[in-house]
């Protein structure tokens, strides 16, 4: 470059670009305690080395590592989860050894970790075996959190040959995606989450996965893509599939497609309602009327109600926690009673009232608390404080029993008292009635159970004399006199029946006198 | 220059001109195609120890550290687990009167410093059980900076000596 100022130019270009990638001149280089690789997929046949591990530290820290083993599964998230007892650390040990197991390294130093696949279970041709890398730095005194980093590499082993790879959905569910940080920002999105569950033998990954959502009329009003990374077989996984387009209240349709393994096309649909703008129905619960009361030495209570206050049927979990305040009332740490009450079912708009009772409560400040979740991981909860009041003596709490039923009460005595006296005027008829006839007969009636029949048999009422006819049980001279009459003015009585057409005589009476007359 | 000397030079000039490669003359040109793989990997880096300030009964002693993540697989979970339930304890030395165990475990999230909703970040309290506090099915990360938030209530009833150290250790795994 001749032209001095063009040279000039050129270095002012470089010095700029040295300041862009870090103005101190240095490069910079993360800190971390790092693995590579973190997967393996390897075909062969044990005994056989693995592609060894390489490890750093590029922390300021001297790091202790130690590296084991374990047997992996997997979670609905994908997340892989081992087990850290001895049996699986033993078992995986067998399948695939490390060396060394343990090294320190210092700062900004690697180092290579050999991986050896040892053999494989009786009868397997496959083997998910992960390795921990853990290391630790040097515990320092102080009000502290002390770390320990752990790294999972994940190694799917398999012998060469033919494996099915064959996976189905189980499951396709729908949730509300995170709110937007403002709320000019627009609506929440949907998520969608269908579930595979690998059906084959090899660890396989969804591909050319798409999910549509059709509104009630069948058109469809979004469409996305999806993939997804590795399930283990035999678990099942879901995959999120976030919708951001705004969808009005209404009833869809959402429907997920995909390839997996062999398995080709496989599909499953799901309906779903909005109830607002992106807006899924969601269950909701409130404690409401949260209030702590009772007497000194007897019953205390914490009532309340359960209310479902959101858009789809809720449960909830409430736990009743009872505090005798210290002096200042301050909570101590601990309830002296904890109950846990549980509500399942609950429709929009439902409620249920509870009460926890506490027997023999002593003199002293409470507090009762109701701690819940009022939506799904959002924790909430009622206070209510209370000092049990004295025990009541029995005049009192009669005094406040009739306070509180006297109507009721009164209610009843006026009842009682005029069926008393209905039944007592039915008795004063009946009795005058029985006097009336023993005026009329100045005896009384006496019934075919009471006399007994004459022994020479009933009297001829045509043939009797006044004498004979007095004779009778139930018949008085006044009775007599009427029959009497009426046989002189109407003549001789046909049959007995007759007689109850003579005044003073009715049907009943005739047949208490059938054992002693006839006609 | 001495004729002898000429003569070398230009001989030397002639032999170059010869052994130029007949393609660049020819003004052919090819490629080459060079590729690099990224391997999988994982990396992590959760500064030890993390010191909690405003530990006093009554109050919420509280501390961050910055956390960095690498995972170039989409799919990654960090999880976390404590050795004693969540709840700090009280050192051998120096913490005669002190509460042996602080009763409240303490939580913790670990929240991307750019946030983005392919991140799922989850506040918890520590157990010793392993539970997942950051994780992403979609999104590969390098070098990417969270937030680990500690929180430990100490209870007013609690007595905490001044000097007393209270510790806990937390293994965080990234899978």
């Amino acid at each position: 470059m001749r032209n001095p100022l063009l040279r000039m130019v050129a270095l002012a270009l470089a010095g700029s670009a040295v300041w862009a990638v870090d103005p101190t001149g240095a490069v910079e280089r993360p800190e971390y305690f790092s693995i590579s690789p973190a997967r393996r997929d390897v075909v062969g046949r044990p005994a056989q080395g693995l592609a060894p591990t390489m490890v750093g530290n590029t922390t300021k820290e001297t790091l202790q590592v130690s590296v084991t083993p374990v047997l992996v599964g997997q979670g609905m998230t994908g997340q892989f989860t081992f087990s850290e007892t001895a049996a699986a650390r033993r078992a995986a040990e067998r399948i695939v050894g490390a060396t060394p197991a343990r090294f320190e390294m210092v700062p900004g130093s690697a180092r290579s970790v050999a991986l050896h696949w040892n053999r494989l279970a009786k009868h397997e041709r496959t083997a998910f075996v992960g390795v921990i890398f853990q290391s630790k730095a040097k515990a320092k005194p102080g009000q502290q959190v002390n770390t320990i980093q752990r790294l999972l590499s994940v190694n799917f082993l398999r012998l060469p040959g033919r494996y099915r790879e064959s996976g189905a959905f189980t499951f396709l569910r729908a949730e509300q995606g995170a709110a937007p940080r403002s709320p000019s920002a627009g609506h929440r999105s949907l998520i969608f989450y269908p579930r595979i569950r690998n059906t084959g033998e090899l660890a396989d990954s969804p591909t050319g996965g798409r999910l549509l959502i059709r509104d009630a009329a069948g058109e469809v009003v979004a469409r996305r893509a999806w993939t997804g990374d590795v399930v283990l077989p035999g678990y099942r996984r879901e995959y999120g599939v976030e919708v951001r387009d705004v969808l009005p209240a209404g009833h869809y349709t959402a429907i997920a497609e995909t390839d997996f393994g062999h398995s080709k096309r496989l599909r499953i649909a799901k309906r779903f309602t909005l109830v607002g703008p992106n807006r899924l129905p969601s269950p909701k619960v409130a404690v409401t009327g949260f209030a702590g009361e009772g007497e000194i030495g007897g019953d205390a209570h914490a009532r309340g109600v359960v209310r479902s206050v959101g858009t789809a049927p809720a449960g909830a979990e409430v736990r009743v926690d009872l505090f005798r305040l210290l002096a200042g009332g301050q909570q101590p740490a601990k309830p002296m009673a904890s109950r846990r009450l549980t509500f399942s079912g609950l429709a929009p708009k439902a409620s249920k009232p509870f009460d926890v009772v506490y027997h023999d409560l002593p003199k002293a400040a409470y507090r009762v608390v109701a701690t819940y979740e009022e939506s799904p991981g959002v924790p909430a909860e009622e206070v209510s404080e209370f000092t049990p009041h004295e025990k009541v003596s029995a005049s009192r709490k009669f005094e406040r029993w009739w306070r509180e039923h006297r109507g009721l009460v009164l209610g009843l005595v006026a009842a009682v008292l005029v069926l008393a006296l209905v039944a007592f005027l039915l008795l004063r008829q009946r009795r005058l009635v029985r006097r009336l006839r023993e005026v009329e007969g100045e005896a009384p009636a006496v019934s075919a159970a009471d006399g007994a029949p004459p022994p020479d048999g009933p009297l001829d009422l045509n043939a009797a004399t006044r004498e004979e006819l007095l004779a009778v049980p139930g018949l008085g001279p006044v009775a007599v006199g009427r029959i009497l009459d009426h046989r002189a003015e109407h003549g001789p009585f046909e049959e007995l029946e007759d007689l109850a057409g003579v005044p003073g005589f009715d049907a009943e009476r005739v047949d208490e006198l059938r054992p002693h007359l006839r006609a | 220059m001495d004729i002898t000397r000429r003569l070398v030079v230009c001989g030397m000039v002639a032999a170059a001109i010869a052994a130029a490669p007949s393609s660049a003359l020819a003004d052919e040109t090819d490629s080459q195609l060079v590729t690099g793989t990224a391997e999988n990997m994982l990396a992590l880096d959760v500064p030890s120890p993390t010191i909690l300030a405003g530990f006093l009964p009554a109050q919420t002693a509280a501390a961050s550290a910055l956390v960095k993540l690498t995972s170039t697989s989409p799919t990654w979970t960090l999880s976390a687990k404590t050795d004693t339930n969540g709840h700090m304890a009280a050192a051998e030395e120096g913490c005669d009167h002190s509460t042996r165990e602080l009763d409240a475990p303490l939580s913790l999230i670990v929240e991307p410093i750019v946030a983005d909703p392919r991140i799922t970040s989850t506040l918890r309290d520590l157990t010793s059980l392993d539970q997942t506090f950051a994780s992403s099915t979609d999104m590969p990360v390098s070098s990417a900076l969270f937030h680990a938030s500690y929180t430990q209530p100490v209870r007013p009833t609690e007595v905490v000596e001044a000097g007393c150290v209270y510790s806990l250790t937390t293994t965080f795994t990234l899978s």
